[in-house]
This record gives structure tokens, C-alpha cells and sequence, in this order.
């Protein structure tokens, strides 16, 4: 009989999440999208919320009390400008590190996200490493 | 319609879950052999498991739906200790995995 066991096992749990955790909400509306970046966030350490649309982002944002937001553009109910244009005007808010994250990556859009107050684009599906550096120069 | 078939056995405390079809929206509630990955899970870990392995040899596709049982899976399964292995995923569903950078969460193995 051939052996069937697996060579090595990786990835069996994340790393721990403590308190202090770096907090990353996720404002995305497309579930498996959602799913995967927020476990992979997960089993780098990093404690993962999420808001389905721009309107439950700008909610999250004030009360969940993240230190980075990732946000999506084309969403339902309230788009990923306008919560940034809201989340930027709020005074409780406007200090935190926003990431578009967006399928839409022309020059119109990437010119749009900086305007409405994005700090940096990522195209989707986002280089994790990339991501990674980014948040964590972020809450330096 | 798609159909899927699903078979679950044991070698070594290794078990696996061979898919054969389609995982979307018209199957995915029969990919976990019992009723729900927890009730896998449990059964897996009353019989001292290893590791889970999903076989995808025969498995022509995932939809939304399915990729999202497989991240739930990965999580309820690393609570308990107990890693995915995803098994020779053909090659439409290997660029899926990488795209989607499952291979960063599963295992991805293949038959030498």
C-alpha cells in the first residue's frame, strides 16, 4: 500500500490573535471575495470585521474602531466614495488609513479613489504581501 | 443539472472526501458527505483524525458558493487542529485556487 499521508502540514491555525491585534475592517460586498481576504488576514495575526456595502463600512468605521479600512468601489447601497467621503468628514474618522481594494483599476478610478481620500489601490485580488507592508507602515 | 457524488473513507487517521461533479449552487449542500462541515468535523475528530484531504480529481468546478464552504471549512477545521489538504485539482480549478490565493490558506498536493 502506496503511503497516502501528506508530506507536511502548514497553515493549521493563525497565528494567535490578541487584543492587540491590528484591527482591519473589510468593506466589501462580493461574500467569497470577502471571505478570502479576511482569512488570509485572519491567519496572518490580524483581527478581520467586515461591512457588506459602504453605508454598513461607514457605521463599522465609527463604532467597531479599526485601524485600517479596506474598501471596495462598486458596492450596493452606499459605494465605496461616498463611505470614504464620509468616513474622511467625520472627525472620529477621518485620521484612518483607507485601502481601496477595487476590480476597476483605470486611471479614473485610481484618480477618483485618491480624491474622494483613499491612501493607496490595490487591484483585486490584492499581492497579500503588498497588502501586509501597507497596513502594518500604516499603524506604525 | 450537475450532479455531485460524494464518498468519504479512511487510511492511516488520513481521511478523504472524494468529490466527483460540480460543487455550485445546486450541489454544494451535498459536498460534505454529513449534513454540514461541522458535523464532519466532529465525526473526523471522534475517530482521532489527522488531517482531512478533498479529493478534487474528478471535481470540474467550484462556484462562489463552494469556494465558501472550503474557507469556512478552514476555519472551523483549524480550530480543531485538523488541516485541508486539496487534492490534484484539474487545471482550471488550480488557477482558480491560485488567483483566489487558496494556495496561501489550503494545502494543495498533487499525485506524483
Amino acid at each position: 500500500m502506496s503511503d497516502q499521508r501528506p508530506k507536511k502540514l502548514k497553515r493549521l491555525t493563525p497565528k494567535p490573535n490578541p487584543e492587540n491585534a491590528i484591527r482591519v475592517l473589510y468593506v466589501e460586498d462580493s461574500a467569497v471575495i470577502r471571505d478570502t481576504i479576511a482569512r488570509l488576514l485572519e491567519l496572518k495575526g490580524y483581527k478581520v470585521n467586515y461591512a457588506k456595502n459602504g453605508q454598513e463600512g461607514v457605521e463599522l468605521a465609527l463604532t467597531w474602531n479599526p485601524q485600517v479600512i479596506l474598501m471596495d468601489l462598486r458596492m450596493p447601497v452606499m459605494d465605496g466614495y461616498n463611505a470614504i467621503n464620509e468616513i474622511r468628514a467625520n472627525p472620529a474618522t477621518r485620521h484612518l488609513p483607507i485601502f481601496v481594494i477595487s476590480a476597476w483599476s483605470s486611471k479614473k478610478e485610481r484618480t477618483q479613489a485618491k480624491l474622494a481620500g483613499a491612501d493607496e489601490f490595490f487591484v483585486k485580488p490584492p499581492d497579500l504581501n503588498r497588502l501586509i507592508e501597507a497596513i502594518n507602515r500604516a499603524v506604525k | 443539472m450537475s450532479e455531485l457524488v460524494v464518498d468519504l473513507f479512511e487510511e492511516n487517521r488520513i481521511w478523504t472526501l472524494k468529490l466527483d461533479g460540480n460543487v455550485d449552487s445546486n450541489t454544494h449542500q451535498f459536498m460534505w458527505f454529513t449534513n454540514s462541515s461541522a458535523s464532519l468535523l466532529k465525526k473526523l475528530q471522534e475517530a482521532q483524525a489527522e488531517a482531512l484531504r478533498i479529493d478534487l480529481t474528478e471535481t470540474n468546478s467550484f462556484d462562489s458558493q463552494g469556494l465558501r464552504l472550503l474557507l469556512n471549512a478552514h476555519k472551523e477545521f483549524s480550530r480543531a487542529k485538523l488541516p485541508i489538504i486539496l487534492k490534484n485539482p484539474n487545471v482550471h480549478l488550480s488557477r482558480l485556487f491560485k488567483i483566489m490565493q487558496f494556495d496561501r490558506i489550503f494545502e494543495i498536493e498533487f499525485d506524483p
